[in-house]
């Protein structure tokens, strides 16, 4: 009876319509030379990303041109691969406590920054002694992953933020992604962090020139995915660090001119029936932010969905944002706001870039 | 690797799989969305082979698993209460709202064996060596799952009289 009744409820339970759609389109984007290869226009992007990689094997962007051109699927655009090079900043960080290297086998180096002063990213070099097994026993289970018992980031200005009892800026570590190296060496990772701090003011610059922040890791584990292995604590040592970022291209616009009535669904119900004003979309190299408000103020607070939002590039490429539910959101690889043409809406609104932004 | 095609049917067959896995874990159907997004593309990475459809789904569901500890390990998913991130489907009767609401208020160690025994059909055994815990424990805690889920009951049947 129980069971019965159990799968009947947990029947209800489904992935959105959305996320069977983007899982389904997942393949797409899947890398493909013999698919890619075909259009000119992505072959002279190819090359000239390969030839800028190339040359600058040592430069300080080099992990951010492959994050980036991993998180889009495909090889990032000239333009693109020069912002990087251009902005991609070498110095952001100053050792507080590091153990060394006679105390401590693993070894942590942050190596560079990109930010727009919203939206940052920070490359961290990982070193591990040489004889920990990084691959399954088992083939039948991934490899294991190499992580921090964790990560914390401290703003040491926090106006316009959202601060943690402990006045650590929530979840801004919590996203990473291991990079290849290509250097051979198993016990050597190149990381890359997103960092996107919670804001109260949707205005915030987190990462301004001058702002500092202290960013703490502490432990070093493996964690496994066989069902019979332990998590392997490699380190519990800590390392910290004062992050002094540099602004890159800083210049946002904004793409709402007057308030534009939508509608958008309560999350998970896909019920586009609540009226909601849009009253701000700006745009920069690395983020995009909104502020939107339910027409019934007893609504206010809510948390809302407005669909996909795609930006739109003059020669027809398309980034395809995070749903519209925050105020404030990493777009996941640097746009050249001089490329977009504008901003289509789940419900085919298009915000188009102002006559004379860049002025 | 899987092929474009084997992928498409893995997503056919155990999309909503993944997804209430990581539903029962974390109890928001936004962030049970996101990580079946990174759960299957792990899959389309994963280049190792698979020996067949029970290992396909073991593995989704494990990965699904460690997905969830690591978005629970961020402070931010820590500070906000579980009625925070529950929004619950609509039913049409009454006594699955509420069996919905008892099971999604158990503390989530009950949460997924529950939903592996009752609703995947694994055994005991098979969720022990999923889950990383002795048999025993896995037991232990289907029984003092639905105990609770009987004791809530109970209490709301009291409560309206």
């Amino acid at each position: 009876m129980f069971k019965d009744d159990y799968q009947a409820v947990f029947s209800k339970v489904t992935a959105s319509e959305e996320t069977y759609k983007k899982v389904m389109d997942l393949p797409k984007n899947r890398k493909n030379p013999g698919r890619f290869l075909g259009k000119a226009l992505i072959v002279a992007a190819v090359i000239s990303t390969l030839a800028v990689m190339a040359s600058g094997a040592e430069s300080v962007g080099k992990w951010f041109l492959r994050y980036f051109s991993d998180n889009a699927g495909q090889s990032l655009t000239k333009s693109q691969v020069e912002y990087i090079e251009e902005n991609a900043q070498n110095d952001v960080a100053v050792p507080v406590q590091t153990p060394t290297e006679a105390d401590e086998p693993v070894r942590v180096e942050v190596k560079s920054a990109l930010t727009d002063g919203k939206t940052a990213y920070l490359t961290l070099s990982l070193t591990i002694p040489e004889n920990v097994e990084l691959t399954s026993l088992d083939p039948k289970w991934p490899d294991p992953i190499l992580r921090f018992r964790e990560a914390l980031l401290i703003p040491e200005d926090t106006t316009g933020l959202i601060i943690a009892p402990d006045g650590t800026s929530p979840d801004a570590l919590c996203e990473y992604s291991a990079v290849e190296d290509n250097d051979g060496l198993d016990w050597t990772q190149e990381l890359v962090f997103e960092i996107d701090p919670a804001l109260e003011d949707p205005e915030a610059e987190p990462f301004a020139d001058g702002r500092q922040w202290r960013m703490v890791l502490t432990g070093v584990e493996l964690m496994f995915f066989e069902p019979d292995r332990e998590d392997l604590l490699l380190s519990d040592q800590t390392w910290e660090f004062t992050l002094n970022f540099q602004q890159g291209d800083s210049r946002q616009v904004e793409l709402v001119q007057e308030p534009i009535r939508l509608m958008a669904s309560k999350l998970l119900r896909n019920e586009y029936t609540i009226e909601v004003e849009l009253t701000s979309f700006t745009l920069s190299t690395l983020n995009f932010r909104t502020v939107f408000t339910p027409t019934d103020p007893t609504l206010a607070g809510e948390l809302l969905d407005m669909g996909d939002v795609k930006i739109v590039m003059k020669d027809g490429r398309e980034v395809t944002l995070l749903r519209l539910t925050s105020t404030a959101s990493a777009i996941g690889r640097p746009i050249i706001l001089e490329e977009v043409d504008h901003v289509l809406l789940a419900d085919g609104t298009k915000l188009p870039m102002p006559e004379g932004w860049d002025r | 690797m899987l092929t474009n095609e084997e992928f498409t049917d893995c997503v056919q067959r155990y999309l909503n799989t993944v997804f209430r896995v990581a539903y029962n874990y974390l109890g928001s159907g936004a962030d049970a969305d996101d990580v079946t997004q990174n759960v299957f593309l792990k899959l389309l990475r994963e280049k190792k082979p698979f020996e067949g459809d029970e290992h396909i789904r073991n593995w989704l569901i494990r990965v699904t698993i460690n997905e969830c500890k690591n978005l629970v390990r961020s402070k931010w998913w820590r500070m906000e209460s579980l009625e925070n991130h529950l929004a619950a489907p609509d039913f049409e009767d009454p006594a699955h709202s509420d069996l919905f609401y008892a099971v999604m208020a158990l503390p989530k160690k009950y949460r997924i064996p529950i939903y592996l025994h009752y609703y995947e059909g694994y055994t005991t055994s098979e969720i022990a060596q999923i889950l990383k815990v002795p048999k025993n424990t896995v037991c232990t805690q289907l029984r003092r799952g639905r105990e609770c889920i009987r004791k809530s009951f109970m209490e709301e049947a009291e409560s309206n009289v």
